[in-house]
C-alpha cells in the first residue's frame, strides 16, 4: 500500500470472480472498459458480468490489468483497521491476497494486483 | 532411595491417567464428536464471513472478532460428512491449537462435556474421513463419543489449503 500515512490508505473496491476485494487505489493507473478485442486480463476466478479492468503499475514500470465485475469505489481506511493474513492461512491462499481491511466489522481481502494469476506485464 | 523416586515419578503419571477430561461436544450428520475443551476458548455467534479466492470449499473464508481475523472452517465439509448449514443463528467455535486461532462450525454446537477416568477407549484401527482423525471413543447413553485430534485436524486442514 503505497498512499499509507496517518490519515490510512485509499484502498480501491471492486468485486471480482464473486469476491469482494480492495486494492492500493495508489497503484491503480485507470480504470477501463474491456473490450472483446483487448487482449485477455487476469482474474480472480470466474469474471460475471465483467466488462471492466484495472490497470495497475506492476514491477519495472510495467502495467498490468485485471478484469473485473464491479468497481464498488474509494475508501480511505485506517492504519488500525489493516490487519495481516492469520498465521493459519500464511502462504496458504491465493497469492494476491496480501491482509485484510476491517469495513464496518466486516473484511475486504487486499490484494496486489500484480500478483493476480495470469496478469500480464505491458510495458508502461 | 532410588525404589521410592521411582515410585514418586509414578504417582502423578497415574493421578493424571485417571483423571476426568473435560470436553467440547458438537454434532456433525447425527454423529457426536469432541475435542478437548482447553482448546475452545469461545462459542460465539458467526460473524459476517468473507469468502477468499483460491481456497478450498472447507475453508469458509475469514471473520473478524474483536479486531482478530479468524478463518473459518466448515468440520462437516472437511471431514466429508457433508455440508453445516450457515444461517444467522449459526454459533462458531474459536480454538486456539499451537499459535493458530480458527472459528470452526458444525451441525450443532452441544458445549462441554466431561468423560469420566478411564471412559475413553482406543480409536477403531483404519479408515478414512472423521476416523483419521480420532484419537479416542467414548460409549455413552446419548450414543458414541468420537475424540477427535484437533491438532492434526487442523494441521491437516491447514497443509490441505494450497494456494492456487
Amino acid at each position: 500500500m503505497s498512499m499509507m500515512g496517518e490519515a490510512g490508505v485509499d484502498v480501491l473496491l471492486f468485486e471480482a470472480g464473486g469476491f469482494r476485494l480492495g486494492a492500493d487505489a495508489g497503484a491503480v493507473v485507470r480504470v477501463a472498459s474491456h473490450r472483446p478485442e483487448d487482449p485477455q486480463a487476469a482474474t480472480f476466478g470466474a469474471v460475471r458480468s465483467g466488462g471492466r479492468e484495472i490497470v495497475a503499475r506492476g514491477r519495472g514500470g510495467t502495467t498490468q490489468a485485471v478484469s473485473v465485475d464491479t468497481i464498488l469505489g474509494v475508501r480511505r481506511v485506517k492504519p488500525s483497521d489493516l490487519r495481516p493474513l492469520p498465521r493459519f492461512l500464511l502462504g496458504r491462499v491465493h497469492p494476491a491476497v496480501i491482509g485484510f481491511a476491517v469495513l464496518e466489522e466486516t473484511l475486504v481481502a487486499l490484494v496486489e494486483l500484480s500478483e493476480v494469476e495470469g496478469a500480464e506485464a505491458e510495458p508502461g | 532411595l532410588r525404589a521410592a523416586l521411582d515410585r514418586s515419578e509414578d504417582r502423578p503419571a497415574a493421578a493424571a491417567a485417571e483423571a476426568d477430561v473435560e470436553y467440547f461436544c458438537f454434532r456433525i450428520h447425527q454423529a457426536r464428536y469432541a475435542v478437548l475443551s482447553s482448546y475452545v476458548s469461545e462459542v460465539i455467534r458467526l460473524p459476517p464471513v468473507t469468502a477468499l479466492p483460491g481456497t478450498p470449499p472447507f475453508l469458509l473464508g475469514v471473520a473478524a472478532h474483536r479486531g482478530e481475523v479468524i478463518p473459518v472452517v466448515d468440520l462437516s465439509r472437511f471431514l466429508g460428512t457433508g455440508t453445516a448449514a450457515v444461517t444467522a443463528r449459526t454459533r462458531a467455535g474459536i480454538a486456539r491449537v499451537e499459535g493458530m486461532v480458527v472459528l470452526f462450525i458444525a451441525d450443532q454446537l452441544e458445549g462441554l462435556h466431561t468423560v469420566q477416568a478411564g471412559g475413553l477407549l482406543p480409536p477403531p484401527l483404519g479408515g478414512e474421513g472423521p476416523a483419521e482423525f480420532i484419537s479416542g471413543v467414548a460409549t455413552e447413553a446419548r450414543g458414541t463419543l468420537s475424540v477427535l485430534d484437533l491438532p492434526r485436524l487442523l494441521s491437516t486442514a491447514r497443509a490441505r489449503t494450497v494456494k492456487r
